[in-house]
């Protein structure tokens, strides 16, 4: 309880000297759009300690490209440490979620992402610009924890609602969405040694997500070249709101059953929570972007990593002929 | 019969102006960071009729030098500005050589003076007015400065008029 009010007034203190960049967020998309006919590459990476040497980190390659002026899409491949091939022995009733094991770095899988602009009104040094977004995964893992996320954790759909205001060196974004994950059909390794695994069937719950995006131009004080750094600093606001999560388990002998939500631990309950995210970004030349950012437990928190968790980008556009 | 239609040909052409544009400022809304500007220089050297392009970053402005004897398409020059995401305040383009009058004919637009019966001169700074060159919003803006139609002496015909003010 300490640790997370140190981790809120942390977090809202760095968001506060952050409070007034740019609209190039470092965890969430704008309302605008990749150029047309312009492919941008983008590495990520996320890492948390969860104690005892254990880091957890995911990491992802994404392609994004300009169909046309208002519509981008994105390809996005995942790898992390976060999963086992199987779910944790004892599923769901404990050892939820589950820290300080081992778990492989693997391929997750991959998601796509499209954001169509239907709104600009553009003016001198500012603009109000709305956006509709849709994603689709075909990620498998067996993860254990309710929350859903399409790029790494579960398959399924989402959309949602983005929308964007910039003036001069300030901007601020706001995305509501909705996460539709599939169910995840595996196994658990049963507690009795010489058991067979016990077949076990996870559906992850309907999602709310949303974020409140905020960014300062810090640096230049004035443009003259594109050789000068950018640094942008920014604040995000970022949560989840979700239901119960279900879970079907067939023991050997026994017909499959749902384990009732009494049964099942909080990582599995509904939830909701609010991330404090403070982070910096360097654009080099006009292009290549650094994103670095910090995600603290603001109000409640996820389950599904341990605070603080280290975010990273690095991101380029090319344009093509 | 073949005579008459070339002494005809000639005299029509010759009372088309004829100018090239040189150079050209187009004035960008809706960014304020230099990756968007290089953006814009990128979608905007995309074009087969411009030579330079340069940004003036503090006030997103494009300064655009044409290839001489290749043929100008602003329409084309403000949808490449849309292409990168961003939309056009204004065009000012600066005129090359000229004939007297108040319209010419260029690439089959009409390019006609809304402004004013004043005649061109070779070097005049122009501010298009298309609408299919920037918003309503940004037309609207110059609606008190627009005192004329398409002149009834420009009579050629194009396939379509973009209306212009003198600058200076």
């Amino acid at each position: 309880m300490k640790s997370a009010t140190i981790s809120l007034v942390l977090g809202l203190l760095l968001c506060h000297f952050s409070m007034e960049a740019q609209e190039l967020f470092p965890n969430t998309e704008p309302a605008s759009n990749i150029p047309k006919r312009t492919l941008g590459i983008r590495l990520m990476g996320e890492a948390y300690s969860e104690g005892g040497g254990f880091i957890r980190n995911t990491n992802a390659l994404r392609l994004m490209y300009g169909l046309t002026p208002r519509l981008s899409v994105y390809l996005t491949a995942a790898s992390s440490n976060h999963h086992k091939k199987t779910l944790p022995s004892d599923y769901p009733y404990h050892n939820t979620p589950e820290r300080g094991v081992f778990k492989p770095y693997e391929f997750n899988g991959i998601s796509m992402y499209a954001k169509y602009r239907f709104l600009s009104m553009d003016e001198e040094k500012s603009h109000l610009r709305m956006a509709v977004y849709a994603e689709g995964s075909a990620v498998n893992s067996a993860h254990d924890e309710g929350e859903p996320r399409l790029m790494d954790d579960t398959k399924g759909f989402g959309f949602g609602y983005i929308g964007t205001y910039l003036k001069n060196k300030f901007a601020v974004s706001l995305t509501l969405g909705g996460i539709f994950p599939g169910r995840f059909k595996g196994e658990q390794v049963d507690v009795i040694d010489g058991m067979p695994n016990i077949p076990t069937t996870v559906k992850y719950p309907n999602t709310l997500n949303y974020s409140l995006s905020m960014g300062y131009l810090l640096w230049p004080r004035s443009y003259n070249s594109y050789k000068q750094t950018n640094i942008n600093v920014y604040c995000e606001l970022m949560g989840k709101y979700y239901g119960d999560t279900r879970v079907w388990v067939t023991p050997a002998g026994v017909p499959e059953y749902l384990v009732e939500t009494v049964f099942i631990p909080p990582a599995l309950r509904k939830g909701y929570y609010l991330d404090i995210v403070p982070g910096i970004q360097f654009i080099f030349n006009a292009n290549t972007r650094v994103d670095l950012s910090m995600q603290f437990q603001g109000i409640k928190m996820s389950y599904a990593r341990v605070y603080p968790q280290l975010n990273f980008g690095i991101q380029h556009y090319f344009y093509l002929k | 019969m073949r005579k008459y239609l070339v002494f005809f040909l000639l005299f029509m052409a010759g009372l088309q102006a004829r100018a090239q544009f040189t150079q050209a400022e187009v004035s960008v809304n809706g960014l304020t960071c230099s990756q968007c500007s290089r953006s814009v220089e990128m979608a905007l050297k995309r074009l087969d009729f411009i030579s330079k392009v340069e940004m003036e970053l503090q006030q997103p402005t494009a300064h655009i030098v044409f290839k001489k004897n290749k043929a100008i398409d602003f329409s084309k020059l403000a949808a490449a500005v849309r292409d990168a995401g961003f939309s056009v305040r204004s065009v000012k383009a600066r005129l090359g050589t000229l004939d007297n009058g108040t319209c010419f004919l260029d690439n089959k637009i009409m390019y006609f003076n809304a402004g004013n019966a004043e005649p061109l001169k070779a070097g005049a700074h122009i501010l298009l007015l298309g609408n299919d060159l920037i918003s309503k919003t940004e037309l609207d803006k110059y609606k008190q400065q627009i005192k004329q139609l398409r002149p009834v002496s420009c009579v050629q015909k194009a396939q379509k008029d973009i209306p212009f003010i003198l600058l200076n």
